[in-house]
């Protein structure tokens, strides 16, 4: 797999129950690229994410990340796991181990790294997102702005090349949902495939490459920020956004 | 959530409009492969468990050959040819095996329905005194608890079996209990009625009739209170009625007192030395445990509870027993019933005194005259698991109730 | 604190010294009080008798009963056994085996106790997950040059501790299993795990153990023989196993979802994401748990006297019918009370202080306070 890998989705489909959650979304995504996935609550857009890397398995369709299918063999999920960074909105930090070894982890035990090889890459990376001071301590001594920025250094850890966000500042204060964006911004910047679940439309505006607009399990809308935000095609797009503005 | 609840209601909605495939759910390539994962996993941990069963079996098979053992279940009707120094049926030498069984059960059960009787009010004592407001009270409880639940159980028996009953005194210089019973070092001597065994077999239904009205009473008048309406007028009719029903059983009953006769005392009930250390071992034991459990429940009702009580100007021992207690009884059942469970199976330690309990003259005795080793363990691990699981389903059934009248 | 709050009365006279408290709760509670002042006169007198027969008018040293003091405690016996009540039958010439293996855990709890250094939590779980295994190589013995000293001939203090050590630290890999296998997914794989917990947990430790010696010789080819020691002990591992494996799964319900879905998300595998991830963490929630059962197991290992094994409590009642001694029952518990009582006891301390070191870290997490590492 190369870095910055593109992903293509097929018609893709999934229910839970008999309630379906994603009804034939097909997607492409170039890599380098940053793409935001929006929508109201309950709109698929989560579990679309969730089935980049195989956390939820579906269907119908097929998922490819740089050219390879999302197998469901136990074996074949992981080795395409490693390669596929995530965050989430919890954080999910290992709260009995130090920053510095949720940070080092995955690769000493994943990828087999030696220890002194996984502390120097882990210190560069919390050094990038702004946490380097706070290796030694234990993540429940942290804000949840630092929490998620720290999981954002575990992430880039295992050298991934698709990151995915699931709604990184919806569990944050006002104050750390900036710190995180920073970072993420950072980050699309610098041209890494990237995913992202959001309500941050003003995150979206500013980096992102694509918008996609997503209700009841279909892909609605997609397109540039700008003429997306400007002027939205579609009348559930424009509810959407009427919505989000007016709160 | 009432998030996917809406979305459930849109799906469902727009299935029925648009494409069929909504409303049925079938499997992917994902989920076959998942399904056959997991038969397959399933079937591999089932042959290691069959393969080791097989493996067990023929070994106990062919050693039980070259041993010369009989096996199968006959040997419950064949004559055991023993005699048990305290049953509660008649057992003689020409009792079968299957007596045997039974009048060992039934002496486990006597031990453990004692013991428990006993463990919990002392228990509840202590528990209580855990939580007092005088801090020499809680000390001196404390003090107990801590001493008695670090110690093993067996020391706890070996101690009284050795030290406290060869303490006491001799059969003529038995110590009298208000005229009815004496104690001594051969045992605890009580009076007992004289009756045929129709006759005991009527009074004890009677009395079991009348407990069971009392507690039927009790429990309508707890619901009642718990859903905060009036209790039904019948509530203390059946009280009542149980009580006095109790009152003439007993009354009836013609009542023998032991007497000196030589040696030994006659007539009334004989308990054995070995029965009373059991019994006083396992409660003492256990009602550290219960103890602790009693302060547990207690400090989980919560601070504001005491306080509303006490602004609503009620005594300390009120507030103990109308607002404490019946709050803290949710959180003291479960874990309760469990220190029961322990209690009954630990009851088993008779066979180190000598009492013949179930596991002393089955698992013990019976096994070692009739070597069926296989079919006896088998009976007494039937008998021991359905005691837990009776608790176990008890204990579950008044979580359900407790959390219905929460609602 | 809690008095204060039922009784009601404190608020005009705030308690500041501990007489003041006293006094408070003596006007509050005349019952309590009559009680206690009961009480004291009974444990004043009662003590008094105990001091004096077991220190005052006690005997220390003497080679027979009848060289003790009648009106007190007899603790020649005691001192003159105590090779014996610590290590057995075990001979003379190998007792420096047996020292090892009784001065290894107090060494390995100082350890526990002692400030943190590098490699510390190494050191104390290598060494307890070893003690078993070395423990039963070096009594034993057949190797290394040792000479062979059969399990029978193990006994009192030393028996004890082999046996309690050994059953806890076999029996964890075991729970471990039977508690992933009790929230397994597979329905085939659950009733087997719960079937097998609820089948040990249901039973008596001492049927547990009549069938271990019975049951477990006809179930093993014909020709395999073990000791009795190593019968019981299956015995014994496998019920502890059941109840710590109940304790297991309640830290196992305790860790979040969240942290399996993040291990899956960085590519663990099952068993790394079990023991890097989950297992530290549900076991941790568990400790105080862990360390209870701990108690138990080590109380519960008196049974072995029903089949025969001389433990301290064994070994001890059956010196009480030497001739020579007799009527020593007292002492004789009282000694093996002593130390059951203080291992016991020492243990729950750990355990209660575990539980308030969580509690407090608990109520620091949320708000996010310092914890240096």
């Amino acid at each position: 797999m190369t870095a910055n890998a593109s992903i293509a989705v097929r018609s893709l489909s999934k229910w839970y129950g008999s309630w379906r959650a994603l009804r034939d979304v097909s997607l492409d995504i170039d890599g380098g690229t940053c793409t935001v996935l929006c929508g109201p609550s309950g709109s698929g857009k989560s579990t679309l994410l969730r089935c980049l890397n195989g956390l939820e398995e579906w269907q119908e369709g097929d998922v490819a990340i740089g050219g390879v299918a999302v197998g469901y063999k136990a074996r074949e999920l992981r080795r395409l796991r490693r390669d596929v960074g995530m965050v989430f909105q919890s954080f999910n930090l290992f709260p009995h181990l130090s920053v510095l070894d949720n940070v080092t982890l995955a690769p000493r035990i994943v990828r087999r790294r030696v220890r002194r090889e996984t502390e120097e890459h882990a210190m560069q990376l919390l050094e990038r997102v702004g946490v380097a001071q706070h290796a030694a301590k234990l993540p429940s001594a942290l804000s949840g702005g630092q929490q998620q920025r720290v999981a954002i250094a575990r992430a880039l850890a295992m050298r991934p090349s698709v990151l995915l966000f699931d709604e990184p500042t919806s569990a944050l204060d006002p104050e750390s949902v900036k710190e995180v964006l920073d970072v993420m911004i950072d980050l699309a910047r610098s041209g890494t495939t990237m995913v992202v679940v959001t309500h941050e439309m003003g995150f979206a505006r500013r980096v992102a490459g694509r918008v996609v607009f997503m209700d009841k399990g279909s892909i609605v809308e997609t397109g540039e920020p700008g003429e997306f935000f400007d002027c939205p095609c579609t009348d559930r797009a424009k509810a959407f956004l009427g919505n989000i503005t007016r709160n | 959530m009432a998030v996917s609840d809406q979305n459930m209601a849109t799906g469902i909605w727009s299935g029925a409009e648009s494409d069929e495939a909504d409303a049925q759910p079938h499997l992917g390539p994902r989920q076959r492969w998942a399904r056959r994962k997991a038969i397959l996993q399933q079937a591999a941990v089932l042959l290691l468990v069959a393969a080791l069963a097989v493996f067990v079996i023929r070994n106990t098979v062919v050693n039980l050959q070259a041993r010369g053992l009989a096996s199968g279940f006959d040997f419950l009707w064949q004559e055991a040819g023993f005699q048990m120094a305290f049953s509660l049926i008649s057992i003689d030498p020409t009792s079968t095996y299957g007596r045997v069984f039974l009048a060992g059960l039934l002496n486990s059960l006597l031990v453990a329905a004692l013991a428990i009787t006993a463990a919990t009010i002392l228990g509840f004592a202590v528990g209580l005194a855990r939580v007092s407001p005088s801090a020499p009270v809680r000390y001196v409880a404390r003090g107990y608890v801590e001493i008695v639940r670090n110690l093993p159980l067996l020391l706890h028996l070996l101690l009284w079996q050795a030290v406290v009953l060869r303490s006491l005194p001799t059969v003529r210089e038995a110590i009298g209990l208000g005229g009815f019973g004496f104690l001594s070092n051969r045992g605890l001597y009580l009076p007992a009625p004289v009756a045929g065994d129709a006759m005991a077999i009527a009074v004890a239904m009677v009395v079991t009739a009348g407990i069971a009205a009392i507690v039927a009473g009790w429990v309508t008048r707890g619901r009642a209170q718990a859903r905060g309406e009036s209790p039904p007028r019948f509530g203390p009719v059946l009280i009542a009625g149980g009580l006095i029903a109790n009152a003439v059983a007993i009354a009836t009953l013609d009542w023998q007192i032991p007497v000196l006769a030589g040696f030994d005392y006659r007539g009334g009930l004989k308990l054995m030395p070995e029965f009373v250390s059991l019994v006083a071992a396992l409660t003492i034991y256990n009602s550290a445990f219960v103890a602790e459990i009693v302060r547990a429940g207690v400090q989980s009702v919560g601070r504001g509870q005491r306080e509303a009580a006490l602004a609503l100007g009620l005594p300390p021992k009120l507030i103990l027993r109308l607002v404490i207690v019946p709050q803290a009884m949710r959180v003291i059942i479960p874990p309760l019933a469990n220190q029961y469970t322990h209690l009954i199976k630990a009851s088993a330690l008779a066979t180190v005194v000598g009492f013949p309990d179930l596991v002393n003259v089955f698992l013990g005795t019976s096994l070692n005259q009739t070597g069926r080793a296989v079919e006896i363990v088998v009976i007494t691990a039937c008998v021991y698991l359905a005691l837990s699981t009776t608790v176990a389903l008890a204990t579950s059934a008044y979580g359900r109730r407790v959390k219905l009248v929460e609602r | 604190m809690a008095h204060s709050s039922v009784s009601g009365t404190s608020s005009p006279l705030v308690p500041t010294t501990a007489v003041r408290r006293l006094l408070a709760t003596v006007v509050a509670n005349p019952f309590g009080t009559a009680v206690c002042l009961g009480l004291a006169y009974l444990a004043w007198t009662l003590g008094l008798r105990i001091v004096d027969w077991a220190f005052v008018n006690a005997t220390w040293v003497a080679s027979d009963r009848a060289g003790c003091n009648p009106d007190g405690a007899c603790w020649a016996f005691i001192v003159n056994r105590l090779p014996q009540f610590a290590f057995g039958f075990y001979p003379e010439a190998e007792r420096w085996r047996a020292w090892i293996v009784l001065i290894a855990p107090p060494l390995l709890l100082l350890l526990a106790m002692a400030p943190e250094f590098p490699g510390r939590r190494k050191v104390l779980v290598g060494g307890f997950c070893l003690y078993p295994v070395a423990s039963f190589i070096l009594l034993s013995g057949g190797v290394l040059g040792l000479a062979p000293v059969p399990s029978e001939k193990w006994g009192g203090l030393l028996l004890t501790m082999v046996v309690g050590i050994g059953a806890f630290v076999f029996s964890f890999p075991v729970a471990i299993l039977l508690a992933l296998g009790r929230t397994s997914k597979l329905p085939a794989i659950r009733l087997i795990a719960t079937g097998f917990i609820e089948f040990w947990r249901g039973m008596p430790l001492i049927a547990i153990l009549f069938m271990s010696v019975i049951m477990l010789p006809l179930f093993l080819p014909p020709g395999v023989e073990f000791p009795r020691l190593t019968l019981a002990m299956t015995g014994i591992t496998l019920y502890s196993a059941a109840y710590l494996a109940e304790v297991a799964r309640g830290g196992l319900q305790s860790v979040g979802r969240g942290q399996s879905e993040a291990a899956n998300a960085l590519g663990f595998g099952f068993w790394a994401m079990q023991g890097y991830i989950i297992m530290p963490q549900a076991l941790r929630a568990v400790l105080p748990g862990i360390v209870n059962s701990a108690i138990s197991l080590l109380k519960d290992t008196t049974y072995v006297m029903v089949v025969g094994l001389f433990d301290l409590l064994n070994i001890v009642t059956a010196a009480l019918s030497d001739p020579a001694w007799l009527g020593l029952a007292t002492e004789g518990y009282v000694f093996v009370g002593l130390v059951f009582w203080s291992l016991c006891f020492g243990l729950s301390q750990v355990s209660a202080r575990m539980e308030r070191d969580s509690e407090r870290a608990q109520l620091r997490a949320p708000n996010g306070g310092r914890k240096a590492s």
